[in-house]
C-alpha cells in the first residue's frame, strides 16, 4: 500500500481522486446488463433480489427467509439439479458459487493526524457457497480474505493484519415448518406461516432486522494503528451497531474497537437462530457466543436475543418494516479484567417507495456488573443512531446519504462522541460491478481521539460480485 | 459511577413497549372465508402452512372457487412481491427489476398481456397464464413449475378472476403447428426467412445482424425498451423453442412496440416458419 503524508501530496491526490471519480466513467462502457451471481441458478437478474447488491429488496428478503429458495417454489429449478432421494445435487458449480471483491482502492484523510492518502487493492474478497440440500435444508458458507483488518490484542492495543478464514456467515438452515405444522391440508386459510427456520453455525441474525449489519452500500473504511499498536482512527462503520464503549475487551483480554459491530449486530457469530413469519409478523429468538469471539467459548455463557418485526405495504411500490430488539450479553466482555453484562436494545425501520430506500436504527447499550475499580470512571450507557437513504437516480447511478451519531460510553478519560455524514455515489457499469466515490465528513468535533481524528475522508472503491 | 444517561425506567419502558409489540394480535392475511369449502387439491408448494380454519363450518363450493382460494394463498406469499397485492404490477420489489427501463412486472388489471397465444389485443387464454407461471421469464421471473399443475392453475385462476375480471378466451384464431414434418429446419427455409426478415422490416428494430441495439423505443407505460438481441436466446422472454418463437411472431408482444404478424402471414403460415428458421440460424441452432 502506498502512503503520502505530506499535505501537498494530500491535496493533489484529493483533486486527482475527484477528477477520476467524475471523468473515468466517461471512458468506460455504459451498458448495464444483468450477470447474476447466485441468480444464475434461478435465471434471474441481480435486481430481482437486490435494490442494488448487496442490499436486499422485499423479494430478496423473502428469498432469504424461505431458505434461499423462491417462496413457494421449493427448489423451483430442479431442471438444473440431480435428485437422489430427497437430496438435491447441483450439476453446475457456478449455480452455488459466488465471489465478491470490495473495498476502497484509494482514500484520503484530512483534518486529523496524520493527513494521509492510501492506495490499496480491494481489501475484502469473499467466496460464497449457497444453496439447498433438500426442500427443507439450505446452506450458506462464506470464506473471506480481508486486508488491513484491525484486530484487538492484549493491553488495549490493536494490530492491522490480513485475515483469512471463515467469513461473516457459515451456517445450515432448517425449515421446521413441515415437521411442526404437519402436511398441508386441503383447506388453505388463516394467516401465512413460513418457517420456523432454524439457523445453526456462524450466523448474522440481523439479516432479518429492518436494518441489517451486513449488506452495506456504504462499506467500512479501515482505521489506523501506529507502530506501537495504539489505535489512531477507528474503522468507520454504522454507529448504531457499534460497541460504543471505550476500554472494553473480550473475555480473553483482546481490545474491542469502539466501532466494531457486536452482539446481535455482529456481522456473524456462532450461535443458533430461530425465526418464523406469521402473517405480516416475524418473530426471532436465538443465542450467540457473543462479541464475535470466534470458535472458542470464552466465558461459557451465551447471549440470548429476541426480535420482532412487522412488515407493511405491498402495493403502490411501497413497503416497509419496523423491528424491535432486546439482547442480553451475558458476561460477554471485560472491563479491567472483570467480566461484565451488556444489555442491548433498540429499534430499526425501513421504508421503500419506488426507488427510494430509507432505513435507520437506534440502539441503546447498557453495561452492568462493573468492577469497583471502574465504577467511578466508566460511563455505563451509550447509544448509536444510523440513518441512511438510497436513491436510484438512473439505471446506473445510486446516491446514498448516511448520518451516524454515537454518544459513547466507557472510560471517561478516553471516550468521545462521534457524528459523521457520508455522501456517496455509485456508478454501476453492470448490475454486479460498481465504482463508488464518497465523502465522509466528521460533522462533530475534530480531535486526536480515534473516533474524531479526521475532518474529511474522500474514498473511491469498487464493489464487484460474480 | 458516571451518571447513567438512560436510566432503568427508560429501559423498562422500552422493554414494555417491545413486550406489547410481541404480544399484539397477529394480523392475518385477509381471507374470503365465504368462499371456502371442500375439494381443495393438495398443493406441493404449500409446505409449512397450517390450516387454521374451522372446516366443519365451510359451505360446499366449486373446485374452481377452491382453486382461486389456493391461488390467492400462493399469490399473497410470493407473487405480490412484484405484482402487488392489487395485481397492478406495483409490488414492493417491482421497481428494482426495471428501474428506468423495461421490463416491469405486469399490471394484470390493464388487460394488456405480452405473452399470449391469442390475437394481438386479445386477452390471454388461461393456458397462456399458466405457461408463464410454469416457465417464468428468463432474467426476471422465476419458474414456479414446482407448484405442480394444480397450483399453477390455481394462481392463474386467481389472477383471472380477481384482477382481469373478464372471461378469458378458450380458443385462438391463430393457426399453430408443431415444429415437425414440413416445418423442420432447412438451410433453404432459413434463407427464405432472411429475405422475409428485411421485407417485413424486422431489421428496423432488431438490426441487420439481429443484435438489436439502442433505439428510443417505449412500451405502453412510456418506459424505455430495447429490441431483443435475436442472436442470444437467453433474452427471449416468451420462450426459446421453435414453437415459442413462432408464437411470438404471430401474436406480437402486447404493450411493447413488437406487433403481431398473424394477419401478414394469414394463409401463408409456412412462411412464418421460414422466419423462425432464420432467427434460429442467427443463434447457430
Amino acid at each position: 500500500m502506498l502512503k503520502w503524508t505530506r499535505p501537498l501530496a494530500h491535496i493533489k491526490t484529493t483533486i486527482f481522486l475527484i477528477i477520476m471519480g467524475f471523468f473515468v466513467p466517461i471512458f468506460l462502457p455504459t451498458s448495464v446488463e444483468a450477470i447474476p451471481a447466485f441468480a444464475r441458478k434461478y435465471d434471474m437478474s441481480c435486481t430481482s433480489c437486490h435494490t442494488k447488491a448487496p442490499r436486499l429488496n422485499a423479494f430478496g428478503e423473502a428469498f432469504h427467509m424461505a431458505g434461499y429458495q423462491i417462496p413457494q417454489t421449493q427448489e423451483g429449478e430442479l431442471r438444473k439439479k440431480r435428485q437422489i432421494g430427497r437430496i438435491h445435487s447441483e450439476t453446475e458449480l457456478m449455480n452455488i458459487f459466488a465471489l465478491r471483491a470490495t473495498g476502497n482502492f484509494a482514500e484520503s484523510f484530512s483534518g486529523g493526524k496524520p493527513v494521509e492518502t492510501n492506495l490499496a487493492l480491494p481489501r475484502e474478497i469473499e467466496l460464497y457457497f449457497g444453496g439447498t440440500f433438500t426442500d427443507d435444508i439450505s446452506y450458506f458458507f462464506n470464506f473471506s480474505n480481508e486486508i488491513d483488518a484491525i484486530e484487538g490484542i492484549d493491553n488495549a492495543l490493536f494490530e492491522k493484519k490480513t485475515v483469512f478464514g471463515l467469513g461473516k456467515e457459515f451456517f445450515l438452515m432448517f425449515n421446521l415448518g413441515p415437521s411442526i405444522l404437519g402436511p398441508p391440508s386441503d383447506h388453505m386459510s388463516g394467516p401465512m406461516v413460513m418457517g420456523p427456520m432454524v439457523m445453526v453455525g456462524k450466523v448474522d441474525p440481523s439479516t432479518n432486522f429492518s436494518y441489517s449489519t451486513n449488506r452495506q452500500l456504504i462499506i467500512k473504511t479501515p482505521g489506523r494503528v501506529d507502530e506501537a499498536g495504539n489505535i489512531q482512527r477507528f474503522t468507520l462503520t454504522p454507529y448504531a451497531f457499534a460497541a460504543k464503549f471505550f476500554g472494553l475487551s473480550t473475555g480473553t483480554g483482546k481490545a474491542i474497537e469502539v466501532t466494531q459491530s457486536v452482539l446481535y449486530n455482529s456481522a456473524g457469530d456462532f450461535g443458533v437462530d430461530v425465526h418464523a413469519m406469521l402473517g405480516q409478523w416475524m418473530l426471532q429468538a436465538g443465542i450467540m457466543q457473543g462479541i464475535n469471539a470466534g470458535t472458542s467459548d470464552v466465558n461459557e455463557k451465551k447471549d440470548p436475543y429476541l426480535m420482532a418485526r412487522m412488515n407493511f405495504g405491498g402495493a403502490h411500490y411501497f413497503s416497509g418494516s419496523v423491528s424491535g430488539l432486546v439482547n442480553w450479553g451475558n458476561d460477554t466482555a471485560m472491563v479491567n479484567n472483570q467480566l461484565i453484562d451488556w444489555f442491548r436494545y433498540g429499534f430499526a425501520g425501513n421504508v421503500k417507495y419506488k426507488l427510494l430506500d430509507i432505513y435507520g436504527a437506534i440502539i441503546w447499550d447498557k453495561i452492568s456488573g462493573l468492577p469497583p475499580s471502574a465504577a467511578a470512571t466508566f460511563d455505563d450507557s451509550a447509544l448509536g443512531l444510523t440513518i441512511e437513504g438510497d436513491f436510484l437516480m438512473t439505471d446506473q447511478h445510486l446516491l446514498s446519504l448516511r448520518y451516524d451519531h454515537m454518544e459513547a460510553g466507557g472510560f471517561v478519560g478516553q471516550k468521545a462522541d462521534g457524528k459523521t455524514l457520508t455522501l456517496q455515489i455509485r456508478k454501476y457499469y453492470r448490475d454486479n460491478f460498481a465504482v463508488f466515490l464518497r465523502d465522509t465528513v466528521n460533522v462533530g468535533k475534530v480531535s486526536e481521539n480515534p473516533l474524531q481524528n479526521f475532518r474529511n475522508l474522500i474514498a473511491m472503491g469498487i464493489d464487484f460480485d460474480f | 459511577m458516571q451518571q447513567t444517561k438512560y436510566n432503568i425506567k427508560q429501559s423498562a419502558l422500552w422493554l414494555i413497549s417491545l413486550f406489547l409489540l410481541l404480544s399484539a394480535p397477529v394480523q392475518s392475511q385477509e381471507m374470503d372465508h365465504s368462499t371456502m369449502g371442500k375439494g381443495a387439491q393438495e398443493m406441493p408448494g404449500m409446505k409449512g402452512m397450517k390450516d387454521m380454519s374451522t372446516m366443519d363450518k365451510m359451505p360446499e363450493m366449486s373446485s374452481d372457487a377452491m382453486a382461486v382460494m389456493k391461488g390467492k394463498m400462493i399469490y399473497n406469499m410470493s407473487c405480490f412481491l412484484c405484482h402487488g397485492t392489487n395485481g397492478e404490477g406495483d409490488g414492493p420489489a417491482s421497481r428494482f427489476i426495471g428501474p428506468y427501463s423495461h421490463p416491469r412486472p405486469n399490471n394484470f388489471t390493464s388487460g394488456i398481456f405480452k405473452f399470449r397465444s391469442t390475437e394481438s389485443g386479445d386477452l390471454p387464454m388461461l393456458t397462456d397464464l399458466m405457461r408463464t407461471i410454469r416457465e417464468g421469464i428468463p432474467g426476471y421471473m422465476p419458474s414456479f413449475r414446482n407448484l405442480g399443475e394444480d397450483g399453477i392453475k390455481a394462481v392463474a385462476l386467481y389472477i383471472a378472476k380477481t384482477f382481469i375480471q373478464e372471461e378469458l378466451p378458450t380458443t385462438t384464431t391463430i393457426k399453430y403447428a408443431k415444429h415437425v414434418g414440413p416445418y423442420t429446419y432447412s438451410a433453404k427455409s432459413a434463407s427464405r426467412g432472411g429475405m422475409l426478415y428485411n421485407i417485413m422490416k424486422c431489421n428496423e428494430c432488431h438490426g441487420n445482424d439481429g443484435k438489436g441495439g439502442r433505439m428510443d423505443l417505449r412500451d405502453e407505460r412510456k418506459i424505455m425498451i430495447h429490441p431483443v438481441d435475436l442472436t442470444r436466446q437467453e433474452t427471449f422472454g416468451n420462450g426459446t423453442s421453435h414453437e415459442d418463437i413462432y408464437r411470438t411472431i404471430m401474436t406480437g408482444l402486447d404493450g411493447t412496440p413488437m406487433p403481431g404478424y398473424n394477419d401478414a402471414f394469414k394463409g401463408e403460415e409456412d412462411s412464418a416458419w421460414d422466419l423462425v428458421h432464420y432467427i434460429l440460424s442467427l443463434q447457430g441452432r
